[in-house]
């Protein structure tokens, strides 16, 4: 019998936050496996309640997701860690426009409140993680409720969920890596700005761009793709120029050539891989969590089953800007 | 001494400054304020030696002017220099950059401090463009050593050196056991390189980007800015090190200063701080700099040294000059007083002040550490080893050498500088010796110590722009809006104070170190899509498996937007349970919209929902 029932590889807020629901919800023991993620370090992710999905089904995840978080963080004593914002999407090309429209559309059917503006459409009161301050208290949380935790190295565990993009990178193969997952070139850096965001988070679908507006008159860019980098990135950003820029780290991260996540236990392994759930993903890690102890029910077992990649993918493929379908 | 701030013009140790001819006075004006120098001084060595050590204000809390931390200045509206690589010329009027409050206080330059521009010359173009087989960055021994090594083997060489002088920081470290002196073995290079035709020396000239096998320079020339273009197939950089700041409250007070600028102002120009000083210092070489200091007039009340019983041929020297030493000590506070500074110091491993000395000036020594911003810039990787910063990884045809390889000694220093040629070139690389003398004789130098909080005293983490600031709840934030990256010295800092993981700091290092160039205007668009009417990918299932397209109406105007959802008359309008959506507007401008409907609902009804962002509407099929 293994030591473990789940070893959780990853550092950021979905595994930790996936840690600690499996010991607390389910009674499970877990071993959380990385390095302490550091504060100091650029976000590589930007932990939002906002999926680019034009599938209802993955907003009504998140949605559901969102309160459930907010519980948990509240339980966890860093309730100050969720926060509100206005998010917009735009898109330049016409296939983007489409897919935002009918997004707008679905975001309002799960509550939001939108409105349209130049070239997209804005969210109020989207949700936002603070991950430095759910870090802060994260590792005692789940000292407390007796996950383990390694920095590195091999556990005993009867499964090993495989929670962030670093953990696939590290521990998958190129060969053994589902088809349908592909590695992106990102740039995250952070820049001096001079004046506000229109919106405390910007999202660029078609040039490869996300802007987070963060304390310090700072703006956060994760910018995919290796192409045009600065360019694109300067493209989207309000001025005046020339704007500094305080930090850059590059890395890759995993997305889907469908654009739909990618969840399930890898073939004659034990390893599950969580893939491609992008920025909400910190948000599923409630359902998630009552998906691997088999106590998923109802749309939420069928969304996370339509998923598994060894399932056929035409029904959950969803909306993936060209840039990123020709990496 | 010829005033409290500038040592005798035949200084023990030549520390009446040796870039300086004493016998050409020259005068100039700074704010408006007259101040006479020397030929070979530069503004900021002239100011200094005029008394002025204040750059200004942030918050309430004066500020030290050094070669780290100095304002631009400008002439008539010209280009805006730097203080430290501009020589003074008689009769200039200089005025400071930066926000400054009315009036001509003694010691400052009075600067409000809310920010520091970086320099304007990064957006210049480039006026003129050289090339050469190598790049050498800095003129430190192991700058020209290698510059020496590449010129003999035939190689064209461009060295640039920051400082207006050659031969980098070796000088205050002394000869170790048997080996020449730092000041012979720079003096025979700096003759040989010079005597190199196919050496180009650039002095006064900065690198400040660096990509591939280019780079980019601001060199200061007769008084003017030009930003130089460097085309090169190989880079070294000998960038030497740079002194970390010991952490404790008033760390960067006028009156404060490190023991390597101090040398160098005693040395280079004659300047001192005021003229009584205590010492504190974590290595020996602190001792070999108050001897001298000592020996130039300079009264050193305390050398103060967080180690017990420290052994040294240094410290012996001290206690044969009858300089009073202070061991197992470090400072905790040092306090402005209407003249000099009140300085505290504790036991180490305690908090509470078991002696005050007042004096004009605190030397303090902190470790050295490697200067890596270029070679970050040229996407070379740092690591934390050793209690410090170190360079890691591989960057092709760019290699270390000197301090910033990591090397201590002269002897390693000056052979890693010929061994990065051979090794830029393809040559045979022997390997290096880095020998210290051992531990029975030479203590080996403390770890940066750090003092306790000091409510109203804020202790910085590096001596640079960064301003990066010890977190003390009693004070406020000094610069609330300020976004400056943080230094390598600001790393160490934070791994010190525990905020930062050793395993972290490389990479934090690097993030925060290398940060790319400055983003300018850009016009860049997505190229135009191709019109492509088969339905999207992601509308694939979305109503189940069969669907069709049908035009839906209300009235005779109302048109639909595209995204809107569709719901069957008798659900509750949840996306999930939506029907078909609006995919485009109406034929030929025609009212209501084009739907996507399950084929399934179509069979049992042609009157829907159309959820619209003002609420819902009722609609029907159009039949033509």
């Amino acid at each position: 019998m293994a030591e473990f029932d789940y070893g959780i590889v990853g550092t950021d807020l979905f595994s930790g936050l996936l840690a600690g629901l499996l010991a607390r919800d389910h009674g499970k023991t877990v071993v959380r496996i990385g390095q302490r993620p550091s504060p100091q370090r650029l976000w590589r992710s930007l932990p939002v309640a906002l999926p680019v999905a034009t599938r209802p089904g993955t907003w009504d995840m998140v949605r559901r997701g969102e309160r459930e978080t907010r519980d948990l963080l509240h339980a966890m004593g860093v309730s100050a860690a969720i926060a509100a914002s206005e998010a917009a999407l735009i898109g330049d090309r016409p296939s983007s426009a489409e897919a935002l429209d009918h997004l707008a559309h679905i975001a309002v059917g799960y509550g939001h409140q939108v409105r349209r503006i130049d070239s997209g459409w804005a969210l109020r009161s989207v949700s936002i993680l603070d991950r430095d301050a759910i870090n802060t208290g994260l590792m005692e949380w789940l000292g407390g409720l007796g996950v383990r935790h390694v920095d590195d190295g091999e556990v005993d565990a009867t499964l090993t969920i495989l929670a962030d993009d670093t953990a696939i990178f590290d521990r998958v193969s190129e060969a053994q890596r589902p088809d349908v997952l592909v590695s992106q070139a990102m740039t995250s850096t952070s820049i001096v700005a001079t004046r506000p965001l229109p919106a405390r988070v910007q999202r660029f679908i078609d040039r490869g761009v996300t802007l987070f507006g963060q304390s310090g008159n700072t703006v956060l860019a994760l910018v995919s793709g290796e192409q045009d980098v600065e360019a694109r990135l300067a493209s989207t950003l309000p001025g005046p120029f020339p704007m500094k820029r305080l930090a850059t780290t590059r890395y890759r991260r995993f997305l889907t050539s469908d654009g739909a996540p990618l969840i399930g236990r890898m073939k004659g392994t034990r390893q599950f891989i969580a893939a491609g759930l992008g920025d909400c993903a910190p948000f599923l890690a409630p359902a998630m969590a009552r998906f691997l102890v088999g106590k998923s029910e109802g749309s939420e077992r069928s969304w996370l089953l339509a998923h598994d990649f060894a399932r056929p993918r035409a029904n959950v493929a969803d909306f993936i800007p060209a840039l990123e379908a020709a990496q | 001494m010829s005033g409290s701030h500038r040592l005798a013009a035949n200084a023990a140790h030549q520390f009446g400054g040796i870039e300086l001819d004493r016998g050409k006075p020259v005068t100039f004006r700074l704010n408006g304020r007259r101040i006479v120098g020397f030929a070979g001084d530069t503004v900021l060595s002239a100011a200094l030696g005029a008394g002025i050590d204040t750059y200004g204000l942030v918050s309430r809390t004066p500020l030290a002017l050094n070669h780290r931390f100095a304002p631009l200045v400008t002439q008539r509206r010209g280009d805006p220099l730097p203080i430290d690589r501009l020589l003074i010329s008689e009769g200039a009027d200089l005025t400071t950059i930066g926000n400054r409050s009315p009036g001509l206080a003694k010691r400052t330059l009075g600067h409000r401090i809310d920010g520091v521009p970086d320099a304007p010359w990064r957006r210049d173009p480039t006026a003129e463009t050289l090339s050469a087989d190598l790049l050498i960055v800095g003129g430190g021994v192991a700058g020209l050593a290698a510059a020496d090594a590449a010129a003999r083997a035939g190689h064209t060489v461009i060295l640039a050196e920051r400082r207006i002088w050659l031969g980098g920081d070796a000088r205050y470290f002394g000869p170790v056991g048997d080996e020449a002196s730092p000041e012979s073995v720079s003096a025979d290079l700096i003759a040989q390189v010079a005597a190199h035709p196919n050496v180009t020396v650039l002095t006064a000239a900065e690198v400040f980007a660096l990509q591939g096998s280019s780079a980019r320079l601001h060199r200061v020339v007769e008084g003017r800015g030009v930003v130089v273009g460097i085309a090169a197939q190989r880079i070294l950089l000998a960038t030497g090190s740079l002194q970390r700041l010991p952490l404790f409250g008033g760390n960067r007070l006028p009156g404060v200063v490190s023991t390597i600028e101090a040398y160098h102002l005693a040395k280079r120009y004659g300047v001192t701080l005021g003229s009584s000083a205590v010492v504190a210092t974590q290595s020996n070489y602190g001792y070999r700099l108050a001897l001298r200091l000592h020996d130039a007039g300079i009264a050193i009340r305390r050398i103060v040294d967080p180690r017990i019983n420290p052994q040294s041929r240094f410290v012996d020297f001290a206690k044969a000059s009858g300089l009073t030493l202070a061991g197992g000590q470090w400072p905790i506070s040092a306090m402005p007083q209407r003249a000099g500074l009140r300085l505290s110091f504790a036991n180490v491993g305690t908090t509470t002040a078991s002696l005050s000395i007042d004096a004009d000036a605190l030397i303090v020594s902190g470790p050295f550490y490697p200067e890596l911003a270029l070679w970050m810039m040229a996407g070379g990787g740092t690591q934390w080893r050793a209690n410090r910063l170190e360079p890691r990884g591989h960057v092709e045809h760019v290699a270390l050498a000197g301090s910033t390889a990591g090397y201590r000694s002269l002897a390693a220093c000056l052979a890693s500088g010929r061994g990065a040629v051979a090794e830029l070139f393809g040559g045979a690389v022997s390997p290096i010796e880095d020998a210290e003398i051992g531990a029975p004789y030479e203590t080996p130098e403390a770890a940066t110590m750090i003092g306790p909080v000091v409510s109203g005293l804020p202790a910085f983490f590096d001596a640079g722009a960064s301003l990066i600031v010890r977190p003390d709840p009693t004070i406020k934030p000094l610069l609330v809006g300020h976004a400056q990256a943080p230094s390598l010295g600001d790393v160490a800092a934070s791994v010190d104070l525990g905020a930062t993981s050793p395993a972290d700091a490389g990479a934090v290092a690097e993030e925060r170190g290398a940060p790319g160039g400055d983003l300018v205007a850009s016009t860049w668009a997505p190229l135009a899509q191709q019109d492509n009417p088969d339905m999207p990918a992601w509308l694939t299932g979305r109503f189940g498996i069969a669907t069709e397209e049908v035009h839906l109406i209300v009235d005779g105007k109302r048109r639909f937007a595209r995204g809107a959802l569709v719901y069957a008359n008798t659900v509750k309008p949840e996306p999930s349970l939506a029907m078909g959506a609006i995919v485009r507007e109406g034929p030929a401008g025609q009212p209501g919209g084009i739907a996507l409907v399950s084929s399934e609902a179509m069979r049992k009804t042609d009157r829907f929902i159309v959820e619209t962002l003002d609420g819902p509407c009722p609609a029907r099929v159009k039949r033509d």
